[in-house]
């Protein structure tokens, strides 16, 4: 064995154990990067051909990842995504709603229909009559500013759908165009783990837009699957946009209206699935809630009569809306206003309390309408108006809290995943400054070998 | 598990955010003193706060209504009650219409008795609120007048109509007296038969006087008729009153915050948030790198 080996063996081990250096530098300088992954450096024994040592080689720099730890992750974060929006929009219609308060639909109808058995005790006050207009004024205001919460949110939703969708077309351009280059890296050898972290960052965020699947092929490349509609490759992308199918918001791929994506997770399907589904269903329960109001009081104010006017009273004057020639009632409820009749409005002589006619001291009526209160109508399930406004209620707030609970529990379990992930693949500076000991001590090592193998080599040249 | 800085410094934040949204929620309640800001604070006993809200609000119209019917019921109480002393007075004069040294003084007693029926039908033709006492529901004409021979008649066609005020749930009372129960009294038919007795220079005789006095007897009947009505919305109110108590007790209950056990609690989640700034001051930036 010559002694110039020794000199290959620690020429090779000093290059080697600077490669490694390399790796740990990348990692520390890299530690404060969330979307960084660490990555290992792998020795192994170099090797002649007659399995003679010949020092140390870099096998391997592996990036050290958990792909079903990633996948866990990006469900979870789709769902918490959901929920986060979800309960952002629902808090918006929330804080409309304004319950439980004095400025609920709850209070003013209470307040409404007081004002009716405020009136029953003296029918012919102007005051009290005022009094009942402006109580269904305020309801009315309060109904038609519940309904343009539901049309502003909804119409809130459409811009953000459109400009989310947007994203996720941005996305998956970039993830198509770093596929690409994964895949052309990979292919001839050359790790491409920087590129893949940033691939995977954008991975992360299309989870939050959507639910995805993602797998991978031999050459690294990730292949995304967006609510069943293929998402992008290493070759390509595709592009979505919002359409509407039947009143419905849904996402489908440009080229092909057919490709809906189906989605169940990720702000996309908040912004569906709340503007098809949820706010319709919200304002139906209003909207039949207040038909049935405002029904109910006008079948019983048209069985009323007025006070007398002119000598004599008068009857058949719904409370809501006006009537047509056929002498059916007609604009009550518009674009979810309750419109009080203009004829009342311009006469409070015309509230039609009293049961017979030219009976201005007749208040039966006015009791009958306030008692519609805790009346059980068969038009809402056999409850009354304030328990089916309670049941309305309590979806809606079944709803937020469902959100709300989801947003804790699922950041609860992403808090878990990312730390194991973290714990995986995030850099340590105490590992990686204790490799840099090791290495630099191995670096030394080798170095103090080639001065040894010198001094060998000198001791021998003395000999000659 | 390996731990690592990224780790570390997520767990403090992610707790460090939790103890912070404590703190924002308590801070919140404390300020407006409810522990139900919105609905989805908790949603049962939103719902429940809602209920009784409505509850309360019903009480409260009961109670104006009861103070309504109250002050209706004392006004037409007056009212009897100067129709009573006016019939009193009559009687008075009639037994003095009785004494042989008064009989040539029978136009004066029929003047005064003149004068008193007509103070009676005011009393009867009284208005609260713009509603005729006894005049039933309908307004249209003045519930009685007096003739040009000094009569009492009904003008009014109707005065049947009965004014009913809810009181409670169930409850829908009458607050008014009718003018059939007026009439049912005989007096305003007794006093004319009287005018004409006297206008006939006749003294009143027996029955007509049997007859007066059963129409005051039944006239103080009306009288104590209205104040039972008043004690009895008297009894009914106090029984609001404690319902009112209740249902603001439940509300209270399921609405109002405990601001000492609240400010104790956000005291101690302070304390909490204070010990992981410290732990963290000391513990997060160390590594292998600072002994190095």
């Amino acid at each position: 064995m010559g002694i110039g080996r020794l000199l290959d063996i620690s020429v090779r081990s000093m290059a080697a154990y600077q490669r490694a250096m390399d790796v740990t530098s990348q990692n520390i300088s890299n530690a404060g990067n969330p979307e960084y992954t660490r990555q290992k450096t792998i020795f192994a024994t170099e090797e002649t051909q007659a399995g003679i040592g010949m020092g140390v080689k870099i096998q391997d720099v592996l990036r050290i990842k958990n792909n079903l730890l990633d996948n866990q992750i990006r469900k979870y974060q789709s769902s918490l995504s959901d929920a986060e929006k979800r309960s952002e929009l629902l808090q918006q219609i929330e804080s409309v709603i304004a319950e439980p308060s004095d400025i609920g639909i709850s209070s003013y109808m209470n307040e409404f229909f007081n004002s009716w058995s405020q009136l029953a005790t003296n029918p012919n006050s102007t005051q009290l009559r005022t009094q009942v207009i402006q109580k269904a004024q305020r309801l009315s205001e309060r109904f038609a500013e519940i309904f343009e919460g539901f049309s502003s949110v909804q119409s809130v939703l459409q811009k953000e759908a459109v400009a989310k969708t947007n994203q996720l077309n941005e996305y998956l351009k970039e993830i198509s165009e770093m596929n690409h280059r994964i895949y052309e890296s990979e292919a001839r050898g050359i790790k491409a783990s920087e590129l893949k972290d940033k691939r995977d960052s954008l991975i992360d965020k299309v989870s939050e837009l959507a639910n995805i699947t993602v797998n991978y092929n031999e050459f690294g490349a990730a292949i995304i699957n967006v609510g069943g509609v293929q998402g992008a490759d290493q070759n390509g992308y595709t592009e979505f946009e919002v359409s509407f199918i039947n009143n419905k918001m849904r996402i489908t791929s440009k080229n092909d209206k057919n490709a809906i994506a189906l989605l169940n997770s990720g702000e996309l399907f908040t912004a569906s699935d709340l503007y098809s589904n949820r706010i319709p269903e919200y304002r139906t329960n209003l909207e039949n809630l207040a038909t049935a109001f405002i029904n109910k009081v006008n079948e019983f104010h048209m069985q009323g009569f007025t006070l007398v006017q002119n000598g004599s009273s008068v009857t058949g004057i719904p409370f809501f809306g006006s009537l047509d020639i056929k002498g059916n009632v007609i604009n009550a409820f518009v674009n979810g206003q309750l419109k009080i009749n203009e004829n009342i409005l311009n006469n409070p002589k015309n509230i039609a309390v009293s049961s017979s006619a030219n009976n201005d001291g007749n208040g039966s009526i006015a009791n009958l309408i306030s008692s519609l209160s805790d009346l059980k109508l068969g038009e809402l399930g056999d409850q009354s108006l304030l328990e089916s406004y309670t049941g309305f209620l309590n979806t809606f707030g079944v709803d937020k809290v469902v959100s709300d609970n989801k947003i804790e529990s699922n950041s609860l379990v992403i808090q878990q995943l990312k730390n194991q992930k973290s714990s995986y693949s995030g850099v340590s500076i105490d590992e990686e400054m204790t490799n840099v000991i090791k290495f630099q001590r191995s670096y030394e090592a080798a170095a103090k070998l080639i001065k040894v193998v010198n001094d060998m080599m000198e001791t021998i040249i003395q000999l000659v | 598990m390996r731990i690592t800085e990224n780790l570390l410094s997520e767990r403090y934040l992610y707790n460090q955010n939790r103890i912070n949204e404590k703190k924002l929620k308590m801070q919140s309640q404390i300020t407006n003193n409810t522990k139900l800001e919105k609905l989805t604070d908790n949603v049962g006993d939103s719902l429940e706060a809602i209920k009784l809200d409505s509850t309360i609000r019903k009480i409260e119209t009961f109670q104006k209504n009861i103070i309504y019917a109250k002050d209706y019921l004392s006004i037409a109480t007056d009212s009897i009650e100067n129709i009573a002393d006016e019939t009193q007075k009559i009687i008075s004069q009639i037994m003095k219409a009785d004494n042989a040294l008064n009989s040539s003084n029978l136009a004066s007693v029929t003047q005064s008795i003149k004068l008193s029926l007509r103070a009676i039908v005011d009393s009867l033709n009284e208005k609260r609120n713009d509603m005729y006492l006894f005049g039933g529901t309908d307004f249209s004409d003045t519930p009685w007048s007096i003739d040009s021979n000094g009569r009492a008649f009904r003008n009014s066609t109707n005065v049947t109509g009965e004014i009913k005020v809810q009181i409670t749930q169930n409850i829908k009372d009458t607050i008014n007296i009718t003018g059939n129960k007026i009439e049912e009294t005989d007096l305003i038919n007794t006093l004319n038969d009287i005018l004409d007795s006297l206008e006939a220079n006749s003294v009143p005789d027996g029955t007509l006087k049997q007859r007066l006095n059963n129409a005051y007897n039944s006239i103080v009947n009306l009288q104590s008729i209205n104040g039972e009505k008043l004690i009895r919305l008297d009894d009914i109110s106090a029984l609001l009153e404690k319902q009112l108590l209740n249902t603001q007790e439940l509300l209270s209950k399921k609405q109002d915050i405990d601001p000492a056990k609240l400010i104790v609690d956000l005291q101690y989640q302070d304390y909490v948030l204070q010990l992981s700034y410290k732990l963290a001051a000391t513990i997060l930036p160390k590594s292998l790198l600072d002994y190095l």
